[in-house]
Parts: C-alpha cells; structure tokens; sequence
C-alpha cells in the first residue's frame, strides 16, 4: 500500500464516517490526492459514499487497513519501546479527559481549568516527539493541535470540545484510536476504563 | 546623553514589597485583585493569614533586567519574608528548630486572565522542615502528602513537568517515608523527586527560597505567556500592566484543636436562602473538603469547640455580604481553635439560587435592578424553564419498576424517545419528526450525526468522561453512561437489561441528573414551580429594555409558564400544530384536497368540519389564556411542511394557491377561531396569515375576517418589507419572521431552517452576529415607515443571535419561543442602557 493510500483509508477508519475534505484535514493531503485515491479505493470497493458525498469504509476496505498497520508497526508492537510511549500516553490520556470534565463543569467562571487543559495538550505534543522518527505522520496531529489551540487562545472555545469542527478533544480522540490501531488493540479496553 | 537617565525613573525597589495590611485596599491596579482583597478583609476586622504583595511595578522591573529579580527586590522580598515569620512564629525552610512556615504563592493581575500562573501550595518543605512539619502534627503521612502536594504542583505549574509521571516515579521512595519517616526516607524521596524532575526540567531547586524565587519568576514569565499576551491584545489590555504577586502564610487545620477547614455559602447555593450553608471538616486540609474524599460535617450540626467558630463564621459572613453585596462562597481554616478566612469570592450557585439571591438582594435594598439583571445569566435562566418530568408521571414510573437501570448522570437534562440502537437510524427517524433517545455500547466520532439529533444518549460502558459523555455535555443533551447492566445489539436492533428485552422503537426515558433510564415515556414540561422570582427579574428587564416578548405557547400548561412569567401575550401560535397536536390535521387536509377537487362542495364536506377542528384545536388555549392577547397564524400552502404533507401537491387547484389564498378555508378557520373566542370568553384574537408580499392582500383579509376578529401578518420575505408604508397603521400584530426573511432575501432552501447545523449556544448579548446588510435596511426602512407599535420581529432558535442587532434598529416587539422567551427577555435587559450594560 502506498503513503497516500494508506494515509487516505486511515483518515476515514479513524473518522468512522468522513467527508472528503475531512480526509485531506485528517491526512494533510491535497484536495486532488484525495480525490484520485478515494476513487482507487471505491473502485476496489475498499469504500463508498454513503450520500451527502460521505465516505465509510467497507468490510474490505477496514480489514486492508488493520492488515496495513500490522505490516507498518508490527516491529514497533514488539518493541518495548512502543508500550512505554502508550503508558506515557495514557498518564497524560486520563489528566485530559478530567481535565476537559472540569472545564466543561465550570470553565466559564475558573480560568485556571482552560490553562490546564492546554497545558496537557502541548505535554501531549511534546510526547509526541518521541515517536515522530517511527511514525512520521503524527507531525499532522501537532499541527492540528497547534491551529486548534491558536483559535481557542484567541477566544473560540467551541475548538475546545465542539464535534462539529476539528477540535482539541476530537483529534485527541482520534489520535487514541490511532494510537491502539498502531498498537493493535481493540477501543473498547480503553473505553471500559473510566 | 545622560538625559537617558533622568527620563528613566528609578523605581524604589524596596517600596515594591509590602505587608497586605499596609496597602491600598481599592488599588488592584498595584496590587491586583488577590491582595487587594486580602486587604479588604483585613480592613474590616476579619482574620486573614498574614501575607506579603509584590506590585505590579516589579512585572516590567523583572523584564528590563533579563528576566531576572534584581538584588535590591530580592532584598525586599527577605525583608518582607521575615515579616511573615515574625508574624506566624514559623521559619521559612525551618532552620533553627522553629515549625516550619509554608507559603502559597498567586499571580494577581488587575482583571483574571488565561495563561497566568495558577496558585503554588504548600512552598517551604524540604528534606528537613518536612520532619518539624510532620512531628507537629503527630502525623507523618500528613506531613508527606503535603510536601508531594507541593511538588506535584511546584512541577506542574512552575517546572512544567507532568505531575502524574512524577508521582508514578516516586511512588516507592514516598511509600517508604509514609510507613516511617525519618531523615533517610525523606532524603530518599527528595532525591527521587529530583532525579525524576531532571528528566524534564533543567533547574529544579529543593531550597524553600530558591523555589520561592522560582514560583515568583514564573508568576512575571506568565504575564508574558503567549496565551496571556493574546488574551490581553483581544480584549484591548496593555501589556504594561503587569501582574502582582501576593505570597501568603499557610495555615492547618490539623494542629491542634479544634482545628479542621471547610467552605462556607452565605446562601443556599442551590434555592438561595438566606442562611449560612457549608461544612467543615475536622482535622483537614481544604482540598479533602472540594474532592470529597473524608465525611464533613455540615455548619449547623457543629459540636464543641465548633459551634462557637460556626458562629463566628456567621458574623464575617455578615460583614462581608454588606462589602461586597453579593452571596459568597468562603474558604476557611481553624488552626488551634483560630478561625482564618482563606479565601472570599462571590458564591457559584444554582440557576434557581441565582435569580433568588438577586431578586432577594434588591429586596434588601443592597443593590439595584439593574445590579440584579447582571447577576444573573442568560443560560441560567434557558435552564429553569427548561422541560423536565412530570414528578407524578416519574414517582409512578419508579412504582412500576420501570426504571431500566441507573447508569452514571454524564450531563444533565431530562429527555424522552424511542430508543434506536445505530446513528444512522437515529438521524433517519429524527428526520420524519420523531423524538429518538441513541442507545450505544459506547460512542466515537462514527454516531455524532445520531448524537446531534438524539433527545438523549446512553452507554453501556464509559465513565463520566468518555466520548459519549463529553460531547453530549458539549451538544447540552441529557446523557447517561456506564450502564454496566445493559446488553446492547444494535444489529438484532434490542437491548436487554436485568433480563428484560428493550426493542428498537421501544419509547425510553432519560434523566441525565439521576442516571435512570426508564421504560416508556414519562412526560415532559416547564416546570411551573419556582417561576415566582424568574417572573419578578424578568419584569425588571423588560422595564429596563422596553421590550414585550411573546412567548410562542401551544400548551396550558406553556400558557401558564407564560403567565407566571408575566407575559404580555402568546405570540404566534401555529394553527397547524394545534391542529396537528389536537388530531386535527386530517380534517384539514381533507378539507384542502375537497376544495380543490371540487370548488362548489357543500359547507357541510368544507366549511362545517374544518371549522369544528378549529374551534376544537383552540378552545384549551383559549380557556387558560383569557385576558392575553393570542395571536394564531393561520396554515399555509406554500410552505414546505405543506408541500410534504399535501399529496400531489403541485395537482392543487390553482385557485388555492392565489394571493390571499382559499377563501373558503380562511372562513372556516374564522367562523372556528370565532366560535372558540365566544365559548372561552377571550376577546382578544388575532388571525395572523403568512406569505403575503403586498399589505392589499392584508387589506382583503381584513375585510373577510369582518370586525370581530383582528388582521395581522407573518412578513416572511423581502417584498412586503419594501411595502412598508402600506403596513402603517394597522390594528393587529405584524410579525417579521427574521430566519425566513434572511433565507427568502438569500434564496436559501427552507429545508435550512429545520435542520440544524450549528451546536446550539446560548443567545448572548456581546459580539452577536447581525443579519446581511440589505435585509437590515429593509427593517430599518420598515421601522422607519411603519413605527414598532404593531410590527414586531419573530426569533426563532436559529435567528435567535440576532436578537440585540434587532433591539438596536428599534423593535421593541419580540415572538419566540415558550424556552427562549424568558432568556431573551433578559438578555434584553441586560443589553438596554438601563440594563446596566457597560461601555
């Protein structure tokens, strides 16, 4: 598989349910790469349009990903080099859901809430440094953090927790799921922990 | 040359460092807000702990010397430093035998602003003082923990380092000094504490100065924070300013006796009522008190040597309600029987508290109406008509056993809906007008098109801060998660709880307070309790504005929300939704396809049964609303609801859809409405009608509905508007459909205005968006022809941002809906220069 294709497929198993320019946000790929690559993949049935120019992935076109990413980070599994980077992920994971709790509880009147959810975000891409030589592409979640920290730091706070743009909490959200696809674990252990 | 030095003040450097208790309590400028308030407080007799300030001056003295504390501050700081000891008896790193004094540190800026470094706690502990600290106290896990507390925030806020990661790397080593503490042990777990720290700070300094100067420093590097500096250039703040620093002595509440901290309301935070409300813990620091790890004891059950510290309490609350007119929230601490106030700001309090507190206040003659409008919320008020359960239908509903299960409340709200187990289905049955409750395992990013339309969301798994829980608080729907009881099979399309199966379409029940998700529907509506006060402040604003919101009510039990609330009268109420809701609608498109299938039908297939369907439809209204003006939009044909409802629509007969439409229907509906009017006793009825595009075709209507009943018009496009001389001096209601005349003027689909899109906000008064340029002059031009006497705007949920643009050009007339209607009422208020608005 590709960079491109696997980058494409990728943005829209990690989005579940995306539209073609969620793609290029998600994957930092051009408005023409995408659209060449997604008419590959829907024409190897790997996805389709849902309507509303939606994409979903087919069974196929999931089970080509998982494969791709044992192929990609399988050495990377092995290694326990990626499980301390997860546990590194994960204490940084649960100060950033409480975090968001309490600003979601009484931000509008504790300044000091938003400080400190931001401030387990640039931890988060500071961590994130350390993986950057064996996966290249999480540059693209720095940079997505980065422009929606600059809108929240300028005082749009929907970048915060809204699901109707690319918010902090979203690409957070997708990061995880990219982060237990990488290490080839299923959403649910994590989900079932509090 | 050497006018340089002379242009260039010398500062006093050593005047930059003050005793609270020696400031200018009303200079937040010099000393910010946090000291200045100390100041207050220690002005009006009350027991605060003894704490030093550093000025603004010295944030920008800090700067002009390369982020650094010149020597002449750094004196001061000592100075004022032996200050504190001298007043608490303690020593700052314990040398010398003397207990340990332990300090918090704050950044104070004039105005509270991101960016800025959050409080230190607990500075002055080390290897040493930690042993005094912990002999103290007879309690060496304590001692400890107070000390890890220090680090975890020293690294967190100071040496931005990741506090979790320390405490994991430190765990053995603070174990070990846990079971038995002695210098070993805590040599141990200092070093540890470094060596893990080193890994992501460069400096990390275990000498109680040296991290004194270090928290100061951070406190000046905040102010120059990007978030700070960005903060600053979008509210129009220079960045001279600077901030202050205020360094405190620390107090316990475990040494000694009685000792112990709490939080004290000099209200009710949840009804508002007037009575010292809190609890204190004895023997324990604040933190346990706000985490609710230890059980308090609440103020008025105080034994011993608390009672008489409560009544103390009681007093300052006193005093301190008359400084600064408000209801607050306390922090306090006794140490060895002292009571010291830590902290004093104004209480946070439930939305029913908030308007009760302020509407109290007035009445106390301690502040305005207009103080009053301001300290309440917008959003606050959304919430206290918002829908609920019937508590009968809810009481019953528990009897039955048909609670399905109680998972975790993950935000709030009561909703009701049949349950669909996928999100593309949710959003499928939401689309043909049904109200769905999403049932997941648990939620991702893949069910948000199911989410945003849901009533109501539940998980099997997930806590209060999983996917499904932080995005329904952020879409502001009821949610329930971690309902470990429930098997969820989307595809078999059922669930199955405590043995009973649940199918999809199955109606279900949230309460997103209680965690109950409940079989069957238990219905909903405003709450007509507590609406007592909300009325009275809402009266207030609408004096302040000059604003009549008319609140859009199809129910009874909407017309007395309306009523409680003091409204001038039910705004426009749809007659195809009173129709639809009293079963009704069959008739009337019956009667529509017979008229135009056969124009000459006899009044007993047209006139007669339509007429009953109205009268029926309205009479409930009419009963609960006599002595209010009720205007009813009669149905129209060109809407889209009509297109979709109307089978083989476009084979309607032409004359139906001609200006002014059916006639024959238009007197049913008069002779209905009439006979309704007469049985109830209401006389005053406006029979409004949409869609006109000249003020003739008002002119006609009037002269059909004959004198009893009153003319008006729904103005939904930009051609009637232009007409707006024609629509001068009318008797009944005008009411501009704002959402509909911006989609009309844009060309947009109506299908628009039923879907959605945007997360719904609260309607705010600052920084609203107004409408395009040319609709604006088209309702300036109207307000300008016609007066405002009669013309009023409608707002609906998507036009309701718009609203304080429209006050602006001049209407004083507003319709929307029962829920909204209370909150643009005050944010009418605050918005009108009476209102107390600033700048």
């Amino acid at each position: 598989m590709t960079d491109d294709e696997f980058l494409v497929l990728n943005s829209v198993y990690l989005r579940k349910i995306a539209s073609r320019s969620a793609v290029a946000e998600c994957s930092g790929l051009s408005a023409e790469t995408v659209a060449a690559e997604v008419d590959r993949a829907a024409a190897a049935e790997h996805l389709f349009d849902v309507g509303d120019g939606m994409l979903m992935l087919s069974e196929s076109g999931t089970q080509a990903i998982l494969g791709e990413y044992r192929n990609r980070y399988g050495d990377l599994r092995a290694s326990g080099e990626a499980e301390q980077w997860y546990g590194r992920f994960e204490l940084l994971n649960g100060q950033f859901l409480t975090a968001i709790s309490a600003w979601q509880q009484d931000g509008a009147t504790e300044p000091g809430r938003l400080d400190k959810l931001l401030r387990l975000v640039e931890r988060q891409v500071k961590a994130l440094q350390s993986v950057a030589g064996q996966i290249p592409r999480y540059a693209l979640y720095r940079t997505r953090f980065e422009q929606a920290l600059d809108k929240v730091e300028r005082g749009n706070s929907e970048y915060v927790v809204s699901p109707n743009v690319d918010s902090i909490h979203n690409i957070w959200f997708e990061l995880h799921e990219d982060i237990l696809t990488v290490l080839g674990r299923p959403r649910d252990v994590a989900e079932a922990s509090p | 040359l050497s006018t340089v030095g002379l242009s260039t003040a010398v500062p006093d450097l050593a005047g930059l460092v003050r005793d609270v208790r020696s400031i200018d309590a009303r200079d937040t400028a010099r000393y910010g807000g946090k000291a200045a308030g100390l100041a207050r407080m220690h002005g009006l007799g009350l027991p605060v702990p003894a704490a030093f300030v550093i000025d603004t001056a010295a944030c920008a003295v800090y700067q002009q010397h390369g982020r650094s504390l010149p020597n002449a501050l750094l004196d001061a700081i000592t100075t004022a430093l032996q200050g504190l000891e001298d007043q608490t008896g303690k020593r700052l790193g314990a040398s010398g035998g003397a207990p340990p004094l332990l300090v918090s540190v704050r950044s104070g800026a004039q105005v509270s602003m991101p960016g800025m470094m959050d409080t230190v706690l607990n500075l002055g502990l080390d290897r040493t003082s930690v042993l005094h600290l912990a002999g103290q106290a007879g309690d060496p896990a304590f001692a400890v923990d107070t000390w890890m507390r220090f680090w975890a925030m020293f690294a967190d806020i100071v040496l931005d380092a990741d506090p979790e990661l320390l405490a994991l790397r430190t765990a053995g080593e603070r174990a070990a000094a846990e079971a038995h503490l002695d210098e070993d042990t805590s040599s141990a777990l200092e070093d540890a504490v470094v060596a893990a720290l080193r890994e992501e700070a460069d400096d990390v300094p275990v000498d109680p100065r040296q991290q004194l100067e270090a928290a100061i420093r951070a406190v000046f590097d905040s102010w120059d924070s990007r978030r700070a500096r960005l903060y600053r250039e979008h509210h129009g703040i220079s960045h001279d300013l600077g901030t202050a620093v205020t360094v405190q002595a620390m107090v316990f509440g475990n040494l000694g006796s009685p000792s112990g901290s709490g939080v004290a309301f000099t209200r009710d935070p949840s009804t508002g009522e007037r009575r010292l409300f809190g609890e204190y813990l004895a023997g324990g620091q604040g933190e346990e008190v706000v985490s609710g790890t230890r059980t308090p004891v609440p103020l008025d059950s105080a034994v011993g040597g608390w009672a008489g510290l409560v009544e103390q309490l009681r007093g300052y609350g006193d005093r301190l309600e008359a400084e600064y007119r408000d209801a607050l929230d306390i922090e306090f601490t006794a140490e060895g029987g002292v009571l010291y106030l830590l902290q004093v700001r104004p209480a946070k309090r439930a939305a029913a508290a908030a308007v009760h507190i302020a509407t109290a206040l007035v009445g106390e003659g301690v502040i305005s109406r207009g103080d009053a409008l301001q300290r309440v919320d917008p959003e606050q008020v959304k919430h206290l008509v918002s829908p609920e359960f019937d508590l009968d239908a809810l009481a019953t509903a528990r009897q039955q056993g048909r609670v399905l299960t109680t998972g975790v409340p993950a935000s709030p709200g009561h909703g009701n809906g049949v349950a669909v187990l996928d999100a593309d289905r949710a959003a499928e049955r939401a689309a043909s007008g049904e109200a769905v409750v999403l049932v997941r395992p648990t939620t991702s990013p893949q069910d948000l098109r199911g989410m945003l339309v849901a009533a109501a969301v539940v998980t099997a798994r997930g806590g209060a801060t999983s996917h499904a829980a932080v995005v329904s608080r952020a879409l502001d729907k009821p949610c329930v998660v971690g309902c470990a009881e429930l098997e969820v099979h989307p595809d078999e399309r059922r669930f199955v709880v405590g043995g009973r199966v649940v199918a999809e379409g199955d109606m279900v029940s949230v309460d997103g307070r209680t965690g109950e998700v409940i079989l069957g529907e238990v219905p909903r509506s405003v709450p007509v309790r507590d609406l007592d006060d909300l009325g009275t402040l809402l009266t207030w604003a609408d004096a302040a504005s000059g604003v009549s919101i008319w609140p859009e009510a199809l129910s009874p039990t909407d017309v007395e929300v309306a009523r409680r609330t003091g409204a001038p009268g039910i705004g426009v109420v749809s007659l195809t939704d009173l129709l639809q809701a009293s079963g009704g609608l069959r008739v009337l498109l019956d009667a529509i396809a017979r008229c135009s299938a056969d124009p000459d039908a006899p009044a007993s297939q047209i006139e007669d049964p339509l007429a009953q369907a109205v009268h029926s439809a309205l009479l409930p209204l009419l009963h609960g609303s006599q002595g209010l003006e009720v205007d009813v939009r009669l149905p129209n044909l060109m809407s889209a609801r009509a297109r979709s409802w109307i089978r083989e629509w476009t084979s309607l007969a032409p004359h139906l859809l001609a200006p002014l439409g059916p006639e024959r229907l238009l007197r049913a509906y008069a002779r209905g409405t009439g006979a309704a009017a007469a049985e109830a006793g209401h006389g005053q009825l406006t029979l409004l009608l949409g869609g006109i595009t000249t003020s003739l075709e008002l002119d006609a209507f009037a002269h059909l509905l004959g004198p009893d009943l009153t003319a008006g018009a729904v103005l939904q496009n930009p051609a009637v508007l232009w007409d707006a001389a024609g629509l001068a001096d009318r008797d009944g209601a005008l009411w501009i459909d704002l959402a509909e005349l911006e989609r009309t003027s844009l060309g947009q689909p109506e299908e628009l205005l039923y879907a959605d899109r945007r997360a719904p906000g609260p309607a705010t008064g600052a920084g609203d968006p107004a409408p395009p340029g040319f609709v604006e002059d088209l309702l300036r031009r109207a307000v300008e022809k016609a007066g405002t006497s009669q013309l009023g705007v409608r707002l609906t949920s998507n036009a309701a941002a718009s609203a304080t643009a429209m006050y602006d050009l001049g209407f004083r007339r507003f319709t929307s809906s029962v829920q909204q209607a209370a909150e643009l009422r005050l944010v009418f208020g605050r918005h009108a220069p009476a209102g107390g608005r600033r700048g």
